[in-house]
């Protein structure tokens, strides 16, 4: 999807604050980044708001983008970072609250690998369901560390909590998407 | 363990993204006006000298590129250019049509919107330049739409029949003659895919709203919903401590549920009640089924079956002695109970258990037998009497005919 000379022409359009290069590229990367602001909320609707106020950043900042770097991987930050500022607006301090009802889907852990075949088809889908499903604070944590690649120290700072309670919000969030997914299938014979 | 699972799901979540939505754009430029006004607007007379420039400048185009398609030695690739060459036709077109009036089709509008920033003053004016820009700038549309309608096309949209709606723990078949799996989901947001040329036969457990659709990159895109509609729990009473009612065995019956009909049935019977509270009338002991069934707003039904016990057979509630010189007048004559309280056609009669004989025989209520043997006008001094009454009507369920011995105190 990245051909990088396009995209050169069309952040250069955008510079130039041409709405249809604007448009080029929010057609581009729409898809992809609705996509992470789902995981991010439990609503379609907020999702939509998270894209609207990342791209609107997006072009006002594009200045700041330096063409080394994957144009995609930097639309990603913003969009994550927006994500983010909506969380810490919407809930006044919902990552220091543990709520223990969160976990009570904990138990055996169970292996996805034997799952994976039959998961093939409808991965992404589920995964997002189970996601979309957790607490608010267990769903960042989750979302920004496995999907996203922030490290603990990097949530901890974002979020405005400790490390310890990074660590433990993501393996409650882990056991619960891992309970969930195995859940998501019924044997129909 | 853990690395793998959390590569798992950010391998599944590397290529996921959303269908793409138009009205997104919409609301986002509206905002962009806002936060990053473009300037300097173009005015509607610079639009119209613009659009002429441009179906000039189209027009050159077109007969540039004919020439080239028709020209077999070419360089390029003839397919690119036709690419080129068809979206520069829609060009053409649009710029003698009202705008508006084609956004529905995806090329046109993109065509469209080429136009507009061509308008713009910062390429209006550039003469040779500008054609060259639109020139590049159409070859980038005209891939990204490529792109869409190539992937649009890989995946093929299965066909779906519509199904109807059932009630809860009805059966229901799901068949996909499409050469690729479709997914069923649940109420409870579980999914399953059916797979291709298959189909799936199961008893629905779960009430609520099933759909049955695809997987379009990831998402899962639903095409048929139907109902399985929820069923009422039934539950009902059985009062059977006041054994006689207006001198029949009557078992009241109360349902505990509400419900939009209700249809009580008894075995061994052929009546039936249709209301919430109900009664029955078992006139031999026994045990007895008794269902209730119910129907909820839905039009589903679900019943429940309790038994009763009847512990003696119905005999008229008759008594089994007489004694003449009793001074409680009930005691001195035989008339069965039920039939003083029962509104009921019958004869009695009162047989001599020694000789066979009938002594005495009745067809009111009112007129017991006070001993007296008819034949002779006297009380009879004997020990044993058989009495037999055979009703005109009985009851549904009833015998007509009852019998029993009296002693003679």
């Amino acid at each position: 999807m990245e051909n990088k000379e396009k995209i050169k022409e069309l952040v250069d359009g955008c510079l130039r604050n041409n709405r249809k290069s604007q448009e080029q590229i929010f057609k581009l990367f729409y898809g992809k980044m609705l996509g992470i602001c789902m995981r991010y909320t439990n609503d379609r609707d907020t999702a939509q708001e998270i894209v609207q106020d990342s791209f609107i950043k997006v072009f006002e900042k594009l200045k700041l983008f330096d063409n080394s770097g994957s144009f995609e991987g930097w639309i990603k930050r913003v969009v994550v970072n927006t994500a983010i500022d909506h969380i810490r607006k919407s809930k006044k301090d919902p990552f220091l609250t543990d709520n223990d009802s969160d976990f009570r889907l904990g138990g055996v852990d169970p292996t996805i690998e034997s799952e994976e075949l039959e998961m093939k088809d409808v991965k992404a889908e589920i995964i997002m369901e189970a996601i979309q499903k957790l607490s608010p604070s267990y769903r960042a944590v989750f979302n920004l560390y496995v999907i996203d690649d922030y490290s603990h120290k990097e949530i901890a700072e974002a979020l405005g909590i400790s490390e310890g309670t990074s660590k433990s919000n993501l393996s409650k969030a882990r056991v619960n998407i891992q309970k969930m997914i195995e859940d998501k299938f019924i044997k129909l014979h | 363990m853990k690395n793998n699972f959390n590569n798992y799901i950010k391998q599944s979540f590397e290529d996921f993204e959303i269908p793409y939505d138009s009205a997104a754009w919409d609301k986002l430029s509206k905002k962009l006006d806002v936060h990053l006004p473009v300037k300097g607007k173009p005015n509607y007379k610079l639009w119209i000298a613009a659009s002429i420039l441009t179906v000039a400048t189209i027009s050159t185009f077109i007969l540039a590129t004919s020439t080239f398609v028709e020209n077999p030695t070419s360089t390029n690739s003839s397919s690119s250019k036709k690419d080129v060459k068809s979206t520069i036709d829609n060009n053409s077109k649009t710029s003698s049509n009202a705008i508006v009036e084609n956004k529905n089709n995806e090329k046109v509008e993109n065509s469209i919107v080429e136009i507009k920033s061509n308008s713009s003053p910062i390429l209006v004016g550039c003469g040779i330049s500008t054609t060259k820009t639109n020139n590049q700038d159409l070859k980038i549309v005209e891939s990204i739409i490529t792109t869409t309608s190539q992937k649009e096309e890989n995946t093929s949209i299965p066909t779906f029949k519509a199904i109807n709606d059932v009630c809860l723990g009805d059966n229901i078949e799901i068949a996909n003659s499409n050469n690729s799996d479709i997914i069923l989901s649940f109420p409870n947001g579980k999914t399953t895919s059916i797979k291709a040329n298959t189909k799936t036969e199961f008893q629905t457990s779960i009430a609520g709203e099933y759909n049955v659709g695809y997987s379009k990159n990831n998402v899962f895109v639903a095409k048929e919903k139907f109902i399985v509609h929820s069923i009422n729990s039934v539950d009902f009473a059985i009062d059977n401590d006041n054994i006689y009612t207006e001198g029949v065995p009557t078992i009241f019956l109360k349902a505990n549920s509400n419900a939009v009909s209700y249809n009580w049935t008894f075995e061994s019977l052929k009546t039936s009640s249709q209301t919430k509270e109900a009664e029955v009338q078992f006139y031999n002991a026994g045990t007895y089924k008794i269902t209730l069934t119910t129907t909820n707003e839905n039009g589903c039904s679900s019943s429940e079956t309790n038994k009763v016990t009847v512990k003696s057979d119905y005999n008229l509630i008759a008594s089994d002695v007489i004694n003449l010189s009793d001074e409680n007048s009930k005691n001195k004559t035989f008339m069965p109970y039920a039939l003083t309280i029962r509104n009921v056609k019958f004869k009695m009669f009162i047989i001599d258990a020694n000789t066979g004989a009938t002594i005495f025989e009745t067809d009111d209520a009112n007129q017991p037998w006070d001993g007296t043997d008819i034949r002779t006008g006297n009380k009879v001094n004997g020990t044993n009497y058989i009495w037999k009454v055979s009703l005109n009507n009985p009851l549904p369920g009833e015998n007509a005919n009852y019998k029993g011995v009296i002693t003679r105190l």
